[in-house]
């Protein structure tokens, strides 16, 4: 064989005896931005700079590490959420789960460093083995995860009011010393987002993160090309259920106390966070460091009725607008983007 | 014994067998050809071949190890990789990310990277010795030749031993068709198994070292290269002859004009377009892809708004969509490109679907007559020969011919004035394609008034009183009796001037028996 081979899984061995000295076009690399992507960063920013025009004073390290503090439990339910919506599924047990294991946390976990360890493993598995759960009812019974979710969304909340029947509980103090430890003068929960949004962009350079958004972008092609939707589907709802787990654990925290029903007002914010950032509810398109980006922008809103002086119930209604002007937004924008791209 | 076996292969959908006992034998360092209608069961058996459909029965032997293939990683795995008809593609991910979907090759970090994903797919290009795609795009803003390339290139990426090929060529522009018959040559000395399927007999008959038959789930014969002629593969396929694939006119032309078109445009696209249309005329839309001729179509059902004016029976009318040219007495019906998405509900019945277009006039009182509608929907079926195994069955449980006589019934019973065909026949199998021809010249007998675009020249040429060939959003030329050859088609597509002082009179008739060696398009 006269041409070299390149690499043992490319078709070195089909050069032809007389080497043709074909060489393809080489496309330009420019980075090709649609600007209706940018549309979630611009709008943080522009809140941001709204907030602190209203008040200059908020401009210090210790509203940074306020606001990590608070964003965190949603940061962490909507990270969960991508994975679930970027295989074109949702989760709404989410919402149960929280109730869960902060009933869990709030009742069980006592100043014992070990008693913490052991619960804290506990609950991160109770996250796993039940977003695994919801994974196996939807790829292999293929019960559609809107009512798969919704289903094992009433279970968690059932096992929540067995633990903990009404509001209650409290945080086991070195528990929360420990959560809200700076390093460097960085706060615990910002550090969190930090590396979270670094693991994020090494799993999407894996094989595992390719599959999660081909299976997303089309499942019966993805199949076709040799992945697992099992597998896939399975992995993506057991993070779901971890990521929740661990914001039922902050909430603890956050509150200092449990709720049985604690999650259920976090549900809809969670797939806002979500589609806010850019994600597609259709699947294969986003990524958890936009979802970060849109769990921010909520954070602000609430921030920015609550300086409007307007009452904290308008906080659902003004959510539930921002959640439809999203989709749209982001849905014309992928329209337009297509569109030029064909002419 | 051969190199890869298929012994005795069955399976079932529901009710209808579509492969019963089947066998394929293939040897390296062969094309196999795999030819058949629709239904014949040959995609079924390769889809098998990839995994992609488990099998009931049968054994399947690669180098006389038995392989399970139930799924398609297992066929991956065992070196076996299928170019997808119905593309395999992720329409999110780059094409780089889909061609090595499954065995991304990383860098010293153990992660991929988007900048050896994109080398690697450069390297693969290079050695295919053909222009792909650009790399870094993402699939769905791709062309549907260039998603077949990178298709192409993905079932390449992975060196298997097997490769299939189930209409791969279809997508493509000529020149990629081309180059893909020539790199199954080139696969197949060395040493690779290529299974190659094609509509297109002569394509078959070009590139493959033996061909093997199927008809009605079972393989009926081999024949090697050169040792069969392109009539005696017809009539294995058919298991009886087809003697008029195109019918002739055989009532004269009226001068009655149906619609006229003033100046049609619409920007960028389509640049001025004028035309009339007889009754009773079969007036063909020629030209090379994308000149327009979409936008033609589209117009003229209300689609898209045109600037410019189109006149019925001498009034001008104003179609501002599909409604308005189906059922406000225009009588102007579309059968699209597109029969999956644009034509047919697939999961509704056969029934449904015919009567959709029609609906008003089977209303009493607000409420749909069942009995009306089924008299409706039974006569288009007949009228048709739809094969269908009730009129409730699923229009998706239909072979593909059948799902485009769907289609037609479902606008014939409109009793449209003029009928437009965009490019309706394209992966129809020989059969349903008679029966079609058929329908359109005694439409035109019975004085409706057909707009036929088509991809296929033949069909046209033969089709056709008139040939209308468009180039960059214009009329270049109009080709009559006279001048009605695929020679003038071609000139007058690439621009160039047609050839009249000639003895080019060839009637429509001569060529209306399936011609020795013909570019005929024979069954799926």
């Amino acid at each position: 064989m006269s041409a070299p081979t390149i690499h043992p899984d490319s078709p070195g061995n089909l050069a032809p005896t007389v080497p043709t000295r074909f060489r393809s076009q080489r496309y330009p690399e420019g980075l090709r931005i649609n600007p209706f992507d940018l549309v979630p960063f611009i709008l943080l920013i522009g809140l941001i700079v709204v907030i602190l025009l209203i008040d200059p004073r908020l401009a210090n390290l210790g509203t940074v590490e306020t606001k990590a503090n608070a964003a965190l439990t949603l940061v962490l339910i909507a990270t969960g959420q991508t994975f679930a919506i970027l295989t074109g599924g949702i989760d709404l047990s989410v919402g149960g789960m929280i109730s869960l294991t902060n009933s869990l946390a709030a009742t069980q976990m006592t100043s014992d460093p070990l008693n913490i360890i052991f619960w804290v493993i506990t609950i991160a598995a109770i996250g796993l083995i039940g977003g695994a759960i919801n994974g196996f009812v939807i790829a292999v019974m293929r019960v559609t995860p809107f009512i798969a979710t919704l289903a094992t969304w009433s279970v968690w909340s059932g096992m929540a009011l067995l633990v903990l029947e009404s509001d209650g509980g409290k945080i086991s103090p070195p528990f929360k010393e420990a959560v809200r430890t700076s390093i460097f003068g960085i706060p615990g929960s910002l550090i969190i987002i930090l590396v979270l949004v670094g693991l994020w962009l090494l799993f999407k350079r894996t094989r595992m993160g390719t599959r999660l958004y081909a299976i997303g972008s089309n499942e019966k092609s993805a199949i076709l090309s040799g992945a697992s939707a099992v597998r896939t589907k399975i992995l993506a709802y057991a993070l779901c259920g971890f990521f929740a787990a661990m914001a039922g654990l902050y909430r603890t925290v956050q509150v200092g106390s449990g709720s049985p029903v604690a999650g259920d007002g976090l549900i809809l914010p969670s797939v806002a966070a979500v589609v806010i950032g850019g994600t597609s509810l259709a699947g294969g398109r986003g990524g958890v460091e936009l979802s970060i980006v849109g769990a921010l922008i909520m954070l602000f809103i609430n921030d920015l009725i609550f300086f409007a002086g307007v009452r904290t119930f308008y906080t659902p209604m003004v959510q539930g607008v921002f959640l439809i002007l999203a989709v749209a937004i982001n849905a014309y924008g992928y329209r337009q983007s297509l569109k030029r791209a064909r002419e | 014994m051969a190199d890869l076996e298929l012994l005795k292969v069955s399976k079932r959908f529901g009710g209808v067998v579509a492969l019963d006992q089947a066998n394929l034998e293939c040897f390296a360092g062969e094309v196999h050809g795999l030819v058949g209608e629709n239904g014949a069961g040959k995609s079924t058996l390769v889809k098998i071949l990839a995994g992609a459909v488990p099998r009931d029965q049968g054994e399947i032997r690669l180098d006389a190890t038995p392989l399970n293939l139930m799924r398609p990683d297992q066929a991956i795995a065992a070196g076996i990789s299928m170019v997808f008809q119905e593309l395999s593609l992720m329409p999110d991910l780059t094409v780089a990310q889909n061609i090595f979907f499954g065995h991304e090759p990383t860098g010293k970090d153990r992660l991929i990277s988007v900048r050896v994903l994109r080398e690697r797919c450069y390297e693969l290009f290079d050695e295919m010795g053909i222009d792909v795609a650009n790399p870094s795009q993402v699939v769905r803003e791709l062309s549907l030749a260039r998603r077949q390339m990178v298709e192409i290139a993905k079932v390449l990426a992975r060196n298997p031993r097997v490769i299939i090929l189930d209409e791969a060529t279809s997508a493509l522009g000529r020149e990629q068709a081309e180059w893909l018959l020539q790199y199954s040559r080139r696969l197949a000395e060395h040493g690779k198994i290529v299974i190659y399927i094609s509509h297109k007999l002569s394509e078959i008959r070009q590139v493959s070292d033996r061909i093997t038959v199927f008809r009605n789930g079972r393989d009926v014969g081999v024949r090697k290269r050169g040792e069969a002629t392109t009539e005696e593969l017809v009539g294995l396929i058919l298991g009886r002859r087809i003697s008029r694939l195109y019918p002739p006119r055989e009532t004269p032309l009226g001068d009655e004009v149906v619609l006229e078109v003033r100046q049609l445009q619409v920007p960028p696209r389509l640049r001025g377009v004028s035309f009339s249309l007889r009754r009773g005329e079969i007036l063909g839309i020629g030209g090379l892809t994308g000149q327009g001729q979409d936008e033609l179509f589209r117009a003229m059902f209300g689609i898209e708004r045109g600037h410019g004016q189109i006149l019925l029976n001498g009034k001008p009318i104003v179609l501002r969509s599909p409604r308005d040219a189906l059922e406000r007495n225009f009588g102007l019906a579309l059968v699209p490109e597109d029969r999956a998405t644009q034509g047919l509900l697939l999961p509704k019945s056969v029934s449904s679907n015919i009567s959709l277009s029609v609906l008003p006039s089977l209303e009493r009182f607000g409420f749909i007559q069942k009995q009306m509608e089924r008299r409706t929907v039974l006569a288009q079926m007949e009228r048709l020969g739809i094969k269908a195994s009730s009129p409730d069955a699923p229009a998706q449980q239909l072979s593909g011919g059948n799902q485009q006589k769907v289609v037609l019934a479902k606008l014939l019973a409109t009793a449209p004035r003029v009928l437009m065909l965009f490019d309706s026949t394209r992966g129809v199998d020989v059969g349903t394609k008679a029966e079609i021809f058929q329908l359109l010249r005694q439409l035109a007998a019975d004085g409706s008034a057909v707009l036929f675009y088509s991809t296929d020249i033949e069909e046209l040429i033969n089709m056709c009183d008139r040939i209308l060939v468009m180039r960059q959003g214009q009329i270049q030329a109009e080709l009559t009796e006279a001048t009605r050859t695929e020679e003038n088609l071609v000139r007058a597509s690439l621009g160039e001037e047609i050839v009249t002082d000639r003895i080019a009179m060839i009637p429509s008739d001569s060529t209306t028996r399936v011609p020795e060696g013909s570019d005929t398009e024979v069954a799926s």
